[in-house]
């Protein structure tokens, strides 16, 4: 299990621009992937450098097993890492590259050798142990990274964007091939990424990282349906969640989101707090989580259509406020089936309790949490 | 003829033009250190050398196999001296964030673009100071102050060119920062080792200055030293058939050495530019 406590750094002559991990807390439990997703700067290699002891934290415990291994040499920590740029030994052949973890544990030639074979066997690269790594295709060279972080059976494997610079197809394959070899050998694993979809797709928990600090750590459907903040919410998801900005209101006893465009009635079991009333708030929902809907129907809005666009698996359809008084778009998605054009006027509406708000006052904090 | 050819016989006639001075000149230096000039025949007297110690209108110069010892035993001390020296230390301004860094590195430049002759008389005095005149060590130590900024520069081009994520590996791989060094920054920056290690035996092997000003025993001399003691002593008539026949000796190394690494260096170059 590995403990993040409290976790900052500061680069050196960085101080007064702020700090690249600031106070940073995650549990990761054996055998768990995780993955750390967020914008760019926002602190993700820092903390996987931080956890290889590339880099010493400015304070803050990390734990491996309830040991603090703030000064552990990265050698002694027993983890296998891939680096962006696969940082292969160019002098080295594939099979001495993915046997220099072994070799410098002292393990004898012959011994190391065997090893490596085996793990390039799982890997699927044991034709190519007697090549250079100039003589490999980015994708095998990536699995040359692979099998060198594994041949050495690390208690924790450490990925910074490992499949960034792969091409979208491999990138599928990969990832799934990851996944599996992850999954067999039960080593604990954190990538780093800045793709979403790769981060939902291949761990069991997500971590957004956002100016140093973890927004949101949950497995992915909970942080897609559940955000709990604006950062997470607009962070997550494409196409990207629709914002209306609103005021929250009591009216005739009922609570209400009242924006530009239109008026949302709170369904009784999502009443908030009477504190919570007079606030600005951003109303959020996601596109699929809203339908187009029959001109009699309880909450309909009506809207004008600016623009379809063909998906393939569906239709992503932009609508906006007929009166012009909403300034916001309103983006929704529909099966192939709908007919609609642009210039159609339509009545949408919200699918039960699937729409979010968040606090503007209280840096975006969802007011709503569903559990 | 088509335009191609043309154009081929221009560039062949201009630079066959333009080397044959050369040429004339290297034909030169074989006849006069192989013939007589008196006689117009060819003579092998000038070579005589091989087997006995040259002397000649008052010059008196050793024999030359120790000489030839002398050379090569300074050359690659040199070399040695100064690629153990600017490795490491290009890797420490390379890779290290130590106090003085900066300063110590801008240093480093002022004294690799300094002219160094220029302080040859204080440097002089010094070692009369330390009693080391018409010593190797001093000879050693004023050559190599000399030429370490610039090792140390080109080293340090080596070194800025690795990657650091190839040194984390390593250090994740289970080295310590050493060891690192030693097994995988050195393996990269080889050609950059090769080339200061060619620089420095060319520098030692040319040599003749130093040892003009800082050694006044005639056997303790190179042969870039040796060669000039033939060239320079006053009031005599110059014996232009022996100088060109050691001249020809003290070359030959050289452009073998060239035909045979040339396609070496090419590769080395090459395989230096192509990263992973
Ligand atoms: N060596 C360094 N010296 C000073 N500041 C640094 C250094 N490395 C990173 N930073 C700063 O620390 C912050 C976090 O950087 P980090 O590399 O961890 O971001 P990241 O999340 O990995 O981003 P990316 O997705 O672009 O790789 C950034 O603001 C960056 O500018
Ligand atoms: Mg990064």
């Amino acid at each position: 299990m590995i403990t993040l406590r409290n976790i900052v750094k500061e680069y050196d002559g960085k101080q007064d621009s702020g700090r690249a991990v600031d106070g940073l807390n995650l549990e990761i439990n054996k055998g768990e992937f995780v993955a750390l997703l967020g914008p760019s700067g926002c602190g993700k290699t820092t903390t996987l450098m931080m956890l290889a002891g590339l880099l010493k934290p400015t304070s803050g415990e990390i734990l491996f097993n309830g040991k603090l291994v703030n000064h552990v040499e990265p050698k002694d920590r027993n983890i296998g890492m891939v680096f962006q740029s696969y940082a292969l030994y160019p002098h080295l052949s594939v099979r001495d590259n993915i046997a220099f973890p072994l070799r410098e544990r002292k393990i004898p030639k012959q011994e190391a050798y065997e090893r490596a074979k085996e793990t390039s066997k799982i890997l699927q690269i044991d034709h190519l142990l007697d090549r250079k790594p100039s003589q490999l295709s980015g994708g095998q060279q990536q699995r040359v990274a692979m099998a060198r972080a594994l041949s050495k059976n690390p208690e924790i494997l450490l990925l910074d964007e490992p499949m960034s610079n792969l091409d979208a197809r491999l990138k599928l394959d990969v990832r799934d091939e990851i996944r599996k070899i992850q999954r067999n050998l039960g080593v604990t694993t954190i990538i780093v990424t800045h793709d979403q979809e790769e981060a939902l797709a291949i761990s069991d928990r997500v971590a957004i990282l956002n100016g140093g600090q973890i927004q949101q750590y949950a497995p992915p459907h909970e942080l897609f349906n559940h955000p709990v903040n604006l950062f997470v919410a607009s962070f997550l998801g494409n196409p990207p969640m629709n914002l209306v900005q609103g005021e929250l209101r009591e009216m005739n006893g009922n609570q209400v989101v009242v924006t530009e465009g239109f008026e949302y009635l709170l369904p009784a079991d999502r009443r908030l707090d009477k504190a919570h009333m007079g606030k600005s708030v951003k109303f959020g929902i996601r596109p699929h989580d809203i339908a187009i809907c029959s001109p009699t129907d309880h909450q309909r809005i009506k809207m004008k259509v600016d623009l379809v666009e063909h998906l393939g698996s569906g239709k992503l359809v932009k609508v906006i406020d007929p009166l012009g008084k909403l300034d916001t778009m309103i983006r929704l998605l529909t099966g192939n089936e709908a007919e609609i054009e642009s210039g159609d006027e339509v009545y949408i509406k919200f699918k039960e309790n699937k729409f979010h708000l968040f606090d503007m006052n209280d840096n975006g904090r969802n007011l709503l949490q569903y559990k | 003829m088509s335009t191609s050819t043309l154009k081929k016989l221009l560039v062949h006639t201009y630079m066959t033009l333009f080397t044959l001075p050369i040429i004339a000149m290297i034909i030169w230096y074989f006849l006069a250190a192989t013939m007589n000039f008196t006689t117009g025949q060819f003579s092998i007297d000038n070579f005589s050398f091989f087997t006995e110690p040259v002397e000649y209108a008052g010059v008196k110069l050793p024999l030359i196999w120790p000489i030839v010892l002398n050379t090569l035993v300074y050359s690659f001390l040199i070399v040695l001296i100064e690629v153990c020296i600017s490795v490491p230390t290009a890797y420490a301004f390379s890779r290290l964030d130590f106090k003085g860094r900066v300063s110590a590195m801008k240093f480093l430049f002022l004294m690799r673009s300094f002219p160094g002759i220029t302080l040859i008389i204080a440097t002089f005095f010094i070692l009369v100071q330390m009693n080391l005149v018409n010593t190797y060590t001093g000879v050693l130590l004023v050559a190599v102050t000399g030429s370490l900024p610039g090792r140390v520069y080109i080293m340090k081009g080596f070194f800025d060119e690795v990657p650091w994520d190839i040194e984390w590996a390593a250090m994740v791989d289970g080295c310590t920062r050493y060891r690192a060094f030693k097994k995988v920054l050195v393996p990269f920056v080889l050609p950059g080792i090769g080339a200061i290690s060619v620089f420095s035996f060319l520098g030692a092997y040319g040599e003749w200055f130093l040892f003009k000003l800082l050694i006044f025993n005639d056997d303790m001399l190179t042969l870039a030293g040796y060669l000039s003691k033939l060239v320079t002593k006053e009031d005599q008539i110059m014996n232009y058939g022996l100088i060109t026949a050691i001249g020809l000796f003290y070359t030959l190394p050289i452009i073998l050495f060239y035909i045979f690494t040339q396609k070496i260096f090419m590769k080395v170059n090459l395989g230096g530019a192509k990263q992973v």
